[in-house]
């Protein structure tokens, strides 16, 4: 019964390996064609690197940019209920926000006392599809 | 004169409990590549760290069954007069609250979950210059850990009975829980692939209330030898049928008297008791402490050697008609 559930899960996961994993709140059908909507978090000015990424992202969904400027705590808001795609803006990796956003690779780094930290975007969690994305642009970037 | 079971193991018993002790060992190994696999795995995701833990946890078992094996063979000395069978008892009670701790911990953690709706979110890695969804690598690191626990598990099971042993038998529960939860870990990531993200919790908390329940009969069972309840049956909470074969041959054998029994780990312990007189007598007691007399209860004589069946009136002796 055991070999048989693990032959289900292997043949499961050959058939759906194609277009996995999916968003389960649809980000990237949403931006595709459409609009990226990218929370900036008011102060903490997009580097040219960032920006690049965030075009690339856009591009490879054939969709515009648009940025909208907020607090930390209301861009945050806004991403659980998909109202922005994406923040950044000098988010360190070690946000406290982390369990209530999916979080990508490093961007880059920011300067804490005498301490270095990696800065990320944030994406409305869960969104794995869309995650990987993103994650995928910014590895390119990084070659 | 501390001579309490020096008594060899028979042969075929001695045999198939090297041979458990090999495959906690082995249980050991593979656990520790497991956790190891998972970890790498897992990096900083949430979404395995609890069948990390719980892969951590199940170790446990493994180890006590490993440790009391030795220590109640151990010989009784002043100190310990009764040896130490009794390590197996605490071995079984900690090794039943592990595998409760576990269903506990995976209960919780599928509730959590679902009720804070929390998504699993999942990346990726750059791997041999292609970019892979950490999802598809956990779910190899758990199709790894399903295998061993599986077939250590089977072979485990028939051992514990030969031996009489509940840490071993509990620890194949815990194999159980191992590759269940494995299985589940798998469905549920295949869920997340598809954009359903209650689906690793669904499918963890299904199979966690099934550990929980497993492990708080085991504990109940192990609460019961400790307490000196009548010996448990191996596999379900009912009386252990030697023990009611070992009743009723002795109450048989002895009229009159009523026989108790209690389980100190692999070993059972039987007391005959006069039916007129189930408790010491308290002018015995009396006379034997003074006024620390109520706290003795019992004051038993073993049988002697080949005892062929006497009747009541050769066994009591003065001093041991009451117990």
């Amino acid at each position: 019964m055991t070999v048989r559930a693990l032959l289900v899960a292997t043949a499961l996961l050959g058939l759906a390996a194609c277009d996995l994993p999916r968003d389960p709140e649809r980000t990237s059908q949403r931006v595709r064609d459409g609009q990226l909507v990218v929370g900036h978090v008011t102060g903490a000015p997009i580097s040219a690197e960032e920006g690049n990424i965030l075009r690339r992202v856009a591009d490879s969904l054939s969709a515009s940019v648009r940025i909208v400027d907020g607090n930390a705590h209301e861009l945050v808001e806004m991403l659980d209920r998909g109202a922005v795609h994406i923040i950044a803006g000098r988010l360190p990796e070690d946000t406290p926000f982390a369990d209530r956003m999916g979080l990508t690779k490093p961007v880059g780094t920011l300067s804490r006392g005498s301490e270095t930290v990696a800065t990320v975007f944030a994406v409305r969690q869960g969104e794995n599809a869309f995650l990987r994305i993103v994650n995928r642009v910014i590895g390119e970037r990084r070659e | 004169m501390n001579a309490v079971n020096d008594r060899p193991l028979p042969e075929h018993v001695t045999k198939q409990l090297a041979k458990a002790r090999r495959l906690e060992w082995w249980s050991l190994f593979f656990l520790l590549t497991i956790v190891l696999a998972m970890g790498l795995a897992a990096g900083a995701s949430q979404t395995m760290k609890s069948a990390w833990i719980e892969d951590l946890l199940s170790m446990v078992p493994a180890v006590l069954f490993l440790v009391s094996a030795r220590i109640e063979r151990w010989r009784p000395d002043n100190r310990f007069p009764y040896g130490f069978h009794r390590v197996g008892s605490l071995a079984f009670f900690a090794s039943a609250l592990t595998l409760t701790a576990v269903g506990g911990l995976l209960v919780y953690e599928a509730a959590d979950t679902l009720l804070r709706a929390a998504r699993p979110t999942i990346g990726s890695v750059s791997m041999f210059g292609y970019d892979i969804w950490l999802g598809w690598v956990m779910m190899a690191a758990m199709a790894y850990s399903v295998v061993p626990p599986v077939i250590l598990g089977q072979m485990k099971k028939p051992l514990a009975v030969i031996i009489n042993d509940k840490i071993l038998h509990t620890d194949a529960a815990m194999n159980a829980a191992d590759w269940r939860t494995g299985l589940a870990g798998m469905a549920g990531l295949v869920g997340i692939a598809w954009g359903f993200w209650w689906a690793d919790a669904v499918a963890a908390g299904i199979i966690s209330v099934s550990i929980l329940a497993d492990g708080l009969a085991n504990s109940r069972t192990a609460l019961a030898e400790l307490i000196d309840g009548a010996p448990r049956a191996l596999d379900n909470g009912g009386l252990s049928k030697t023990a009611i074969r070992l009743r009723e041959r002795l109450e048989a054998d002895y009229p009159g008297h009523h026989v108790r029994i209690r389980e100190t780990g692999r070993y059972m312990r039987a007391v005959l008791v006069a039916d007129d007189q189930p408790h010491l007598d308290p002018a015995t007691a009396d006379d034997l402490l003074g006024e620390d007399g109520w706290r003795l209860v019992e004051v038993s004589v073993a049988l002697p050697s080949a005892t062929p069946r006497p009747h009541t009136s050769e066994v009591s002796s003065p001093s041991d008609s009451a117990d």
